[in-house]
Formats: structure tokens, sequence, C-alpha cells
């Protein structure tokens, strides 16, 4: 073995790197793994990729209490052997030198003070410190002034324990997830249109299809191994088209038969064009609509869900009901469209008028499938639900839906975006399975689910996660808890955060595992376990639900989320939750104005003593202990919180949510048939998975005789004709709406010159948090750059990779500039990377959102660009 | 289904480039890559199946080491109050 093993780690990055953008690799300089020293003991096992919704399977070898191999699992149907240049690094992230491994709180003189300095304790000082924060917090304020701020990168598990504790347990809805970053403007258009949440389609889609248009999504970096099946579909393929609409070119770009590049915010125009097209070229399936589709509108004037006194807020009047829609006529729909014409959208957006007639002519081909694809270019969009609900619109129109090969396709960024925070309920607003708290029906049957007294669940909408952090900003919110995420890296307009956590009256805890942007400004910090520390499982975007064992112990006194979720319950008696509550602004059917009630009294006689903890009553119920550990499905492998608790925590809680699906078009298998399988895409009925949803011949809930069901039962009520309509069922059917163009909230101006827009590259995940502690994915990208015209760093006497200054009105980074590289921006714009916390971006942004889905704009605000 | 001809084809001859003079990512690496009758095809999924994947392992070495993380806590903690990036807000 003349190879040496930094020789091996060299040639593996630069083949990774090759195939995760599928392209050729020199045979030769692989490595000869085999000839490793104790292969015959490596024990390998099925897991999942940690990072993005794609849900890539792969295969992991952990030897004497260490991962010694990862790769891709040839066997899972996702990624069939291959993963990107991040997946081959997930043993990596989890061997950084500066991980996190004991509670760290601030202290000054022996105790905990606010202004004291980061000093290691025990798990009993922080949770001690922790539980006098929440109760001091809660009694003098009540639920509303307590909040978990959780994540799309939650295992199932955990996602269900930390709603259950909130929302069952201390009767707060004020959970929300950074999904509400990256997803929520699709929950909120999948709901209005469908009715239920989540694609129609699936990956399979993609070996199957005529054409791929990317909007907003640059696949290539951001779903690489999607887009490696992409791009083995072009070439295999005679007649596959792919085009790609962005707002700068990248590297989605590189195989486009077609690239356009518009005006920021203008897409809103460009699908109206589409459909106007479709409409008058004979591109709509008239029988399809009319059988299975009505038409919708809604209020334009709901602002940009900037704070009530923002002058952009002024004068909008449907702020507060800006989710309102009834139905409209055909012909009012086409009278809608009329202004889109293709000079009008082509001077708008800046896209030449025949481009935007060859996009157009994708669609209206009744014989071409087509696929379309977004990620955040429409969901962090002022506009992300219209956005959502306009390619709907397109497929809708052509009937080009639920079909193998054609179908509209939101992409997700996190591992578990939709399995955790989606179909489990980790929004402000959400119970499981598609279930809301607002809904007395679905309050009651979680209660019966749960076991817990009537009236238990608070039916108030909790606090999102734009407004948390206002309401920390305000006060209103006094403890607040991170978990799996970064949010004071992540958040946009970040200085006005990170100085309400120093600065104010509030408790911050942060459960990381390495020194974050978070982590650091927290008053408390708890070491995790990461991914292949524990069990778990992630739901990906295809709704494929996937389960992994343990691989490996965590480091010290590291533990898992779910570990300090249980624990934390531990230190909280019904008689101080389930009492009766303070809840200003409480207005609901069967409760008296701004007060939860006290259900102490019924709570007893279903047995229950008041001085039982929340553990013993939510998690430690008989039902749970009787399923026990070990168990043969572990195979051997380690399961430290059964341990510690005694029973199989992971599979009693699986028991008790597969039971929230059953029967609505949410279906779950068994816990042991996923660790059997590579996964199954809900909803799963008779052991049979689900491809295609709404199709007869393929979804279970689909009769026969039927063709389409669109059989989602969300707003399918609504006024006809306009606001104050008589109700109307819309049972089956989907809407197509229409929604117009709006400008975005801050454009460039004469003071603030050019467009910042902000995002993802391959190489780097989210904020940094782990692939900055894989040194060969540090060394490949190892801080953020502005990329930048030519011409526009040239008119500022700036050179390529000098230092510069990015600045908006709410805060200023360094950062080098790029005028070549991976991406090519027009004159106007920049770009600017979000994973590096020495370049951090969101200090500029702003935190304007989709009135409707609380989503964030991180695409679009003003900036300049000066030098140092 | 694959289509005629198709098969052995590089996406250097097959693709159509939308815009050659600012050729990135996959593309631009091309130049340095082996000449393409000594690559194999540049087919995703047939490159996983060739076996590809089972070459990509990390092999850390088989003798535990000390781990990273025990050694620092004085470094993390001294990395808790560097506010690098975020002193300024």
């Amino acid at each position: 073995m003349s190879q040496t093993r930094r020789d091996f780690l060299k040639n593996a990055v630069a083949t990774s790197v090759a195939g995760s953008i599928g392209i050729s690799v020199p045979v030769n300089a692989l490595a000869q793994v085999d000839e490793w020293r104790g292969k015959e003991n490596w024990k390998w096992d099925k897991t999942v990729c940690r990072f993005c919704g794609v849900g890539c399977g792969i295969m992991m070898a952990t030897n004497k209490g260490r991962i010694v191999s990862v790769k891709g699992d040839p066997e899972s149907p996702v990624n069939r052997g291959l993963t990107c240049i991040k997946g081959y690094f997930n043993a990596k992230i989890l061997y950084g030198e500066d991980r996190l491994t004991k509670p760290l709180l601030r202290k000054k003189n022996g105790v905990y003070d606010k202004n004291g300095k980061f000093t290691p304790v025990s798990w009993d000082e922080a949770f001690d410190v922790m539980t006098a924060k929440f109760k001091e917090y809660y009694a003098e304020h009540g639920p509303a002034s307590v909040s978990i701020f959780g994540s799309g990168q939650y295992t199932i598990d955990e996602g269900y324990a930390a709603a259950k504790f909130m929302k069952a347990g201390v009767r707060s809805n004020n959970i929300d997830p950074n999904a509400r970053h990256c997803m929520a403007s699709a929950v909120a258009g999948f709901i209005q249109t469908f009715g239920i949440d989540e694609p129609p389609g699936c990956y399979d889609d993609i070996e199957q299809t005529d054409a791929v248009v990317c909007w907003g999504a640059n696949m290539a970096e951001c779903h690489p191994i999607l887009w490696s099946r992409v791009t083995d579909r072009k070439i295999k393929h005679e007649p596959m088209q792919i085009v790609n609409l962005s707002t700068y070119g990248n590297r989605t770009s590189d195989i486009a038969d077609l690239e356009m590049i518009f005006e920021p915010q203008t897409d809103l125009a460009i699908m109206n064009f589409i459909a106007r097209y479709m409409i008058e070229n004979g591109g709509m399936n008239q029988k399809f609509v009319d059988k299975h589709c009505a038409f919708a509108a809604g209020p334009t004037d709901i602002g940009y869900g900037l704070p009530d006194d923002h002058p952009l807020e002024q004068g909008q009047s449907m702020r507060s009901k800006a989710g309102a829609h009834w139905t409209i006529t055909f012909e009012e729909f086409k009278q809608n469209l009329e202004p889109y014409t293709a000079k009008y959208v082509s001077d708008l957006s800046g896209v030449p008028e025949e481009k935007l007639v060859a996009l157009a002519k994708l669609y209206t081909d009744p014989k071409r499938k087509v696929v379309s694809f977004w990620t955040m270019g429409f969901n962090q969009h002022t506009r992300g639900t219209w956005v959502n609900e306009q390619i709907y619109m397109i497929h809708l129109l052509g009937g080009k839906i639920s079909t193998p090969g054609s179908g509209a396709f939101s992409l997700t960024g996190q591992p578990s975006a939709c399995g955790t925070a989606r179909e489990v309920g980790t929004f402000a607003h959400r119970l499981p399975a598609d279930m809301v708290v607002a809904n007395p029906d679905h309050r009651a049957k979680a209660e019966k689910l749960w076991h817990l007294p009537s009236k238990t669940l608070n039916p108030k909408v909790g606090t999102h996660a734009v407004q948390m952090v206002r309401d920390l900003r305000s006060g209103k919110v006094k403890f607040f808890w991170a978990m799996v995420t970064n949010p004071f890296q992540d958040f946009a307009n970040a200085n006005e955060w990170l100085r309400a956590a120093r600065e104010k009256d509030n408790f911050i805890v942060v459960s990381d595992c390495y020194p974050t942007v978070s982590a650091k400004v927290a008053d408390l910090v708890l070491p995790v376990a990461m991914i292949y520390e524990k069990w778990g499982a992630y739901g990906n975007a295809e709704r494929r639900t996937q389960h992994w064992r343990q691989q490996v112990t965590a480091p010290g006194d590291a533990k898992g989320d779910l570990w300090q979720i249980l624990e934390f319950s531990k230190r909280f008696k019904l008689a101080e939750v389930w009492k009766e509550q303070p809840l200003p602004g409480l207005a609901a059917d069967g409760f008296e104005d701004g007060k939860l009630p006290d259900v102490l009294a019924e709570a007893k006689k279903m047995g229950y003593d008041p001085e039982q903890t929340l553990y013993e009553v939510l998690f430690a119920r008989p039902e749970y202990k009787s399923v026990r550990w070990p168990d043969p499905i572990a195979d051997g492998h380690p399961n430290d919180i059964a341990e510690d608790f005694g029973f199989f925590v992971h599979k009693a809680l699986w028991n008790e949510y597969q039971k929230f699906g059953t029967g609505n078009g949410h279906d779950l298998a068994d816990f042991d048939t996923y660790h059997r399988m590579r996964g199954l895409r809900w909803p799963v009925v008779n052991g049979r998975e689900t491809q295609w949803r709404y199709r007869e011949g393929y979804d279970p809930y689909v009769k026969p005789g039927q063709d389409f069901h669109f059989y989602g039962k969300a707003l399918k009520k609504i006024p006809a004709g306009g606001p104050k309509g008589e109700p109307v069922a819309l049972d089956g059917k989907a809407k197509i709406f229409f929604r117009p163009y709006a400008p975005a909230a801050e454009s460039p101006d004469a003071e603030y010159d050019l467009w910042l827009c902000t995002g993802r590259v391959l190489e780097h995940w989210h904020s940094g948090t782990m692939t900055k502690r894989v040194p060969e994915l540090n060394r490949a990208v190892p801080y953020a750059k502005c990329y930048m015209h030519p011409a526009d760093a040239e008119a500022r006497g700036i050179a390529q990779h000098e230092e510069v200054v990015v600045e908006s009105r709410r805060g200023k980074v360094k950062a080098r500039v790029e005028t070549n590289g991976r991406n090519s921006v027009p004159k106007g714009l920049i770009f600017v990377p979000w994973f590096d916390e020495n370049v951090l971006i969101n200090k500029l942004t702003l935190d304007n959102t989709c009135p409707i889905s609380k989503e964030t704009d991180y695409k679009k605000c003003a900036a300049r660009v000066r030098k140092v | 289904m694959r289509s005629p001809g198709a098969k052995g084809l590089s996406v250097k001859r097959k693709l159509a480039i939308s815009r050659r003079q600012f050729l990135t990512g996959a593309f631009r690496g091309r130049d340095a890559a082996p000449p393409e009758a000594e690559a194999p095809p540049a087919l995703p999924r047939d490159l996983a199946r060739a076996k590809l994947a089972e070459r990509y392992c990390f092999a850390w070495n088989e003798e535990p080491e000390t781990p990273d993380w025990e050694k620092g806590l004085d470094g993390v903690l001294e990395e808790m109050e560097n506010l690098k990036g975020i002193e300024d807000f």
C-alpha cells in the first residue's frame, strides 16, 4: 500500500466533487479502501444524509465506537449509490475539534448572570437554572411568554416530543420551526390549493418527464443528487428540455436549454403571462379543469409582513385577512390575466419575449410532460404563497399534475422539513397530520390521542418564527429555546435579534453541537448528540419517511434533543401547568376570553394526580413503558436514550404518532417496517406506498372512476363570487388562483443601488455549523464571497477578490468580491451566501415576509458595495 | 428510455450550453479532466452501479484516536467569547 491516508483523502475529495456534479472521474485516482486495515470488522448499516431535503440514503460503517466509512446507499431509490460532496462527509461533521460536550452557563461569582462568562456546569445545574427561569416567566406572564424555536432538522420523534411538551404540557403554541424560513410558503400554497400539504408527485417524475423547469431553484448546487437524475434524463431522453429561471446565472444554467434571468419579483408576472398564453393557444385542458378545478382570487392589499408601524404597511387594509379567498368565474380569471401580454411582462422582467413564449410553449404542448421544481426563490418571497399557487395554476390549467412525468414539485431545503416540521406539526398553528389548533374537532382528536382533559389544548395560534424574535425584542417572549438550528445567524435583520438576546430581560437556551453564533449569544448552551449518535427518522421532500439506528455514542456529556425535552418535562407538575392560565388575546368558542381554563378537576377524574410530572403524563405512560428495550430491530446497535429512560422511547413515540395519520391521507407504516425498508412514501395503505397522490390507480384514497380526486379537506368551503359571498363547497376540487404582480417591499434606489440576494453553495449547508467543521469542505469554500457583475465592480473601482463593505439600511459586513466564479450575476445584483458567520449577511437582509405564510423574503432587499 | 445513439455520449457533446462564454461549475473543470476515451461514462446512476460508491470511504485509522473534543474545552470556552463577525450589532 503505497498511498498515504492523506493522499487518499485528497483523492476522495476530488472524486467526490466530480461525482457530485455529474462529471467524469479518473478511476486510477480512487483509493483502494479494501486494503485499509480492519475492514473485516466494520459494521455497515443504512442511514440517511444529514443535510438537504432530498433525503439520500447512505451506508455507514462503524468500528470500535467510531464511524470509519461512508458511502452512498446503492439500494436507496433516492440517490442510487451517489451522494454529493457534503454527503460523503457525513461522518466528519461529528468530529470537529470544538464540539460542545458540556452544558455551558453564563455565570458570575458562582451563579447565573446574564452578563457572566460561559462556565461548564452539570446537567442538573443547567436544568435547575433553566427550569427556574422558565417558571419565573411562565408564572408572571403565562404560556405566551415562553417559546421553542425548533427545526426542520429535528428528527420526527424530537419534533413530536417538543410539540407535545409545549402544546399538551405547558399549553403554549409558541413553537415554530426554522422551516418557517424555508417551506411555509409551500405549505400555504398546498393547503390553499389542495386542502392538504405536500407534493402530489415524487422524484420518479424525473425519469418520465420531457421537461424540467427550475423556478428559483439552483438544483445543481442545492439539490445535486436530484440534479444528477435530471442530467441523466437529459442525456438519455432526446426530447428532454431544461429551463432555468433565476435572478442570476448559476450552475443550473450550465445544461439548460433555456436560461431566463429576470428582474427580482417579476416571476409573478411571468407566470400570469404563461397562463394567458396557454388559454389563448389551446393549452388549457378544459375537461380536466371543468371536472376537477375551481377558480379563486383573494385580496391584494395585504402588506409585506413587516411590523405594524412600518411605512409600507400603512393603508394595507387586508393585512389581517391576507389568506382570505373566494371563487371567481373562468371569465373573471381570464380578464385578470389580460394585462400580462408578452410585451408587458418582457418590459417588466427583462426577459426577451421570445424566451417567454418558448417557455409558455412547453407548458402549452399537450403532449409534453413537464415537471416544475422550485425552492427558496419561490418560498422566500413577499408573495411566496401566491407564486406557489401560480405554479399550480399553470399545471392545473394544462392538467399536468399528479401524473407520472408531470407535476409541480416543491423541493425542500432541510432533511425533515416535511417529515417533522410539517407532518408532525411543530408550527405555531399546527397539530400532527395537517390538523390545526384553531379547529375544535382537531383539538378534540389530539386531546383524545394524547389522553388530555378537554380544553387542555390552547386554541390560539402561537407566535410564528419572525414574530417570536420581534416579541423577544418587545419583551413579550421571555424564554427562548432554540433546538437544532442557528436562529441568530439565520434570521433576517439579525442585528435586531442579536441585540434583543443580549440586552433584554430574557433567557436564551441554545441546544447545539458547536459554538455557533446562536450559542455565543445564549445564556445557557446545551450540548447535543448529533444525527448518528441517536435513533431517528426524517421525512424527505417526496413524502418518504426514513428511519435510522444509532451508530456511535455522543462525546462527553452531549445528549440528544429528545433526551433534553424528556428530562426537562420531569421538572413540571400538572398543578403548575394545567391550572388556569392567562392568555391575552384568546377569543374562541367555549373559552373565556383571555384565559385557558383550569383542567385539573377533569384530569383528576381521568386518574391523574396534580403532583404527577409532565414526563409521567405525556411520555412515560404505561403504554409507552411497555415498549421494551432492547429490541431485536436494533440488531446490536446502541440506544443511549432508551438505556437512560428504561424503555424504547423512539418506538413508543412512533406508535402514538402513527395514529394521527391513519385513515386521513397521512397513513404511515409501523416502526419496524421502516427499519427494513429504504423509506416509504405516505400515505402507506395496506403496506403499499403512494407515488402519485390524487390519481386513480396510484392513490388508495381515489376511488375507481374518479380519475382525479383532490380530497384535501382544508379551506374547501369558501365564499362564492367575492369576500362576502355565500359559502360554497369545493369537495374534491383543486383551486386555480389568480394572483397579480406586486413589487418587492424594498428595491434598489439612489442610495442603495443593488439588489441583494442570499443563498447557498454546494459545499456548505445552511449556516455552516457542520460543514465548516469538515476540513475538506472548509478548504473548498473557506468564506462567503460577494458575487458581483464585473461592470458593477469596475464602476466602483473594485478589483477581483478585493475586500469591500456590503451594507444595507440595517447593517454591514465585509466580504471579498467575486466577479467570475460559479455564479454570473447580472448588473445591478449581488449574491452573497449565508453559510459564513464571519460574513453574517443576515445583518443586511430585511425581515419582510409573505403575509400569508409568514416566510421571510431573503432574496430581495436593497444594498450597496463600497471599498473598505 | 434511452434514445438511439445516446449511449456513451458525454455531457460535453450532447447538451446545449446556454452561455458558453460563462462556463462555470461542472464544465469549468472539464479541460482538466482525463480525455473522454479514458473516462467512464458520465452517467451518475451507471457510475454508482459500477461500484464507484464502494470506493468512496473515509477509512479512518482503525486504532481509536484520542477524540479531538476531549482536548477542546478550554478552546471552546475561548471561542465562545470570540464575537468576530457578530460584535458590531
